[in-house]
Formats: C-alpha cells, structure tokens, sequence
C-alpha cells in the first residue's frame, strides 16, 4: 500500500456514520436490538398470513366461478324440477308464506265468495221447485 | 440493550458497558478488523483494543451511533496496526489491493503530502452524498470496511460486472470531485 493510499483510506475514516450504518446494516442500532429484530419477525410473518389469506380468496373466487360455469351449463339438461336447489327455494319460499304472515291468502277470500255464490243459486232453484210445487196443486 | 443504556454504564464506569458493546458490535467489529488484516489472532487483538480506546473515551464523548462509533476505533487501530506490520514490504492482500485500487485513480504526479485526512474526508463525504444509494453503498463497503469483491455481490445480490463497474465509475467521479473541490492527491 503506497503513501497516496494510506491517505485516502485514513480520509474515509471520517465519512458519515449513516453512510456506514447504510451499507453495514449490522453495525446499526435498529438492525442489532432484538426488540427491532422481533418487529421484523413480526411484520414478516404478518405478511406471510397476508399472503395466504389472499391466495386463498383468489382460490376461492375462481373455484366459485368454475361451479357457476358448471351449473349453468348444467341447467340445459337437467329439468328444473329435478334441481335439487330449486326444489329448496321452492320449499323456503312456501315456508316464508305460511309462517309469517297473518293475513289470509287471497284464494280463501275467492273460495268464499264462489261458496256464497253457490249457496244463493241454491236458494234460487229452491224457490223456483217451491213455486212449480204450489202451481201444481 | 439500547445503545444510550450502555453509554449510560460507559459514564458510570461500569464494565458491563464493555459486555454489553462486545455482544452488539463485536461481530461486526472482528469483521471490519479481519477485512484489513486478514489473520485472525490480530483481528481479536484489535477488537479488544478498541474496547478499552472506547472505555477510555467516553466520557467525555458522547457518540450518537455507538456501533459506527466503535467501527471506526476498529479501522483506526487495525489501519495504525497494518502499517505497523506492513511497513517494509507490501503485501497483495485484499484490503491493500481495494486501497491501491483507489489510490491509482489519481495521478502520481498531482500527489501533495500535506493534504490534511480531515479536509479530504469531508470533500469525500460530500461526494458520496450526491450518489445514488447503490453506488455509495458498494463503495463503502469497499473502500471502508474492505469488503471483497464476492462479498459484495452476495450482499446487494448483483453480479460482480455490475460492481466492479460502479466502482470504476464512482472513482471517476470522485476524482472530478475532488479536483473540483481544489484537492489533488
């Protein structure tokens, strides 16, 4: 090592410290503390769960688009009726209309009305045999 | 530990501060002193030289960066004991070749001896700020801590082409820089 060299090298003993600690990272506080080596650990890990959770919802919209796919190129052949999730709508539907409402339904009201109908048609035929009778006599 | 409690226990003289520093920094120490010496046994003898240079100087200071604090006590003794050892012939070793390296940017002829250390580092530190961080980053490694080149490479992950070729370039562009600043070596 020659004079010139020497000098520079004692000169770059007074190089700032954040330009040391920039490229030695191990002679830094933050790098060395275990408290900052925890956070590190800390956030890597957090990041892996990210990751994971991300995968898993990618994994899981496709799945689901894959089984949309798969049903509606199943509805041309199989008959509505034979679907089993129709068959339970069906069925959810009808429970929903039964059970929680108070009112009644309106094909009571117009079994009704035809029973009133019928029962002064009765009536009707009634009288006419009656009068028919009392002519006869 | 955080570096101001064992400065505390440096200004109330308790040795633990030396345990402590030894345990933070001492690895990184043996390194920048086996980088320059290249044998272990010396690079051991500075490290523990630059405990007692560290009890014995705070107080009164007070470094703010106690790792760079003591990784530039490491250099110091470990530049004073390879000149020491190396005064008579020259050696081809790691840390001569990255210095001579450096040293052979600069024309002979323009060398002025009288050149103050302290005058040049501030010139260089100017120039290192105006870099971009990779750059200032392998020319630390290399010509502070005396890093190989492999070493280098397997730190900042690029090819060694890619690092010899920003070390030609940094040279270059601090010996501009330092002429600009009226300095030449």
């Amino acid at each position: 090592m020659n004079e010139k060299s020497l000098l520079l090298s004692e000169a770059l003993g007074y190089i700032a410290d954040e330009y040391l600690e920039e490229a030695h990272p191990e002679i830094s506080e933050k790098a060395s503390s275990p408290r900052r080596r925890l956070q590190i650990l800390y956030r890597a890990a957090l990041a892996a769960c990210l990751c994971l959770v991300a995968v898993g919802t990618v994994h899981f919209a496709l799945s689901s688009g894959e089984m949309f796919t798969n049903a509606t190129k199943d509805e041309a052949i199989i008959p509505e009726a034979d679907c089993p999730i129709y068959d339970g709508m069906a069925s959810d539907a009808n429970d929903v209309g039964t059970v929680g409402t108070t009112a009644k339904p309106p094909e009571d009201s117009t079994a009704e009305e035809t029973e009133e109908e019928s029962t002064t048609e009765e009536t009707s035929l009634a009288e006419t045999e009656s009068l028919a009778r009392s002519e006869d006599s | 530990m955080d570096d101001s409690r064992i400065i505390a226990l440096y200004f109330q003289r308790d040795e633990q501060a030396i345990r402590e520093t030894a345990s933070k920094y001492g690895a990184a120490c043996q390194k920048i002193a086996m980088n320059i010496l290249s044998n272990l046994q010396d690079a051991e003898e500075c490290v523990n030289d630059t405990y007692l240079r560290t009890w014995n100087a705070i107080p009164p200071e007070r470094p703010q960066k106690l790792g760079a604090f003591v990784g530039k006590i490491t250099r110091h003794l470990a530049l004073d004991k390879y000149k020491a050892a190396h005064a008579a012939k020259r050696q081809a070793d790691t840390f001569a070749l990255s210095l001579d390296e450096l040293g052979d940017a600069f024309p002979s002829k323009d060398f002025h001896a009288e050149e103050d250390a302290r005058a040049i580092g501030d010139a260089i530190h100017s120039f290192l700020r105006k870099e971009t961080e990779t750059s200032r980053k392998i020319f630390v490694c290399r010509y502070f801590f005396g890093d190989s080149i492999e070493d280098i490479c397997s730190r900042f992950h690029v090819s060694e082409a890619k690092v010899k070729s920003s070390l030609f370039r940094s040279r270059n562009r601090l010996r501009t820089h330092l002429e600009k600043e009226g300095i030449y070596l």
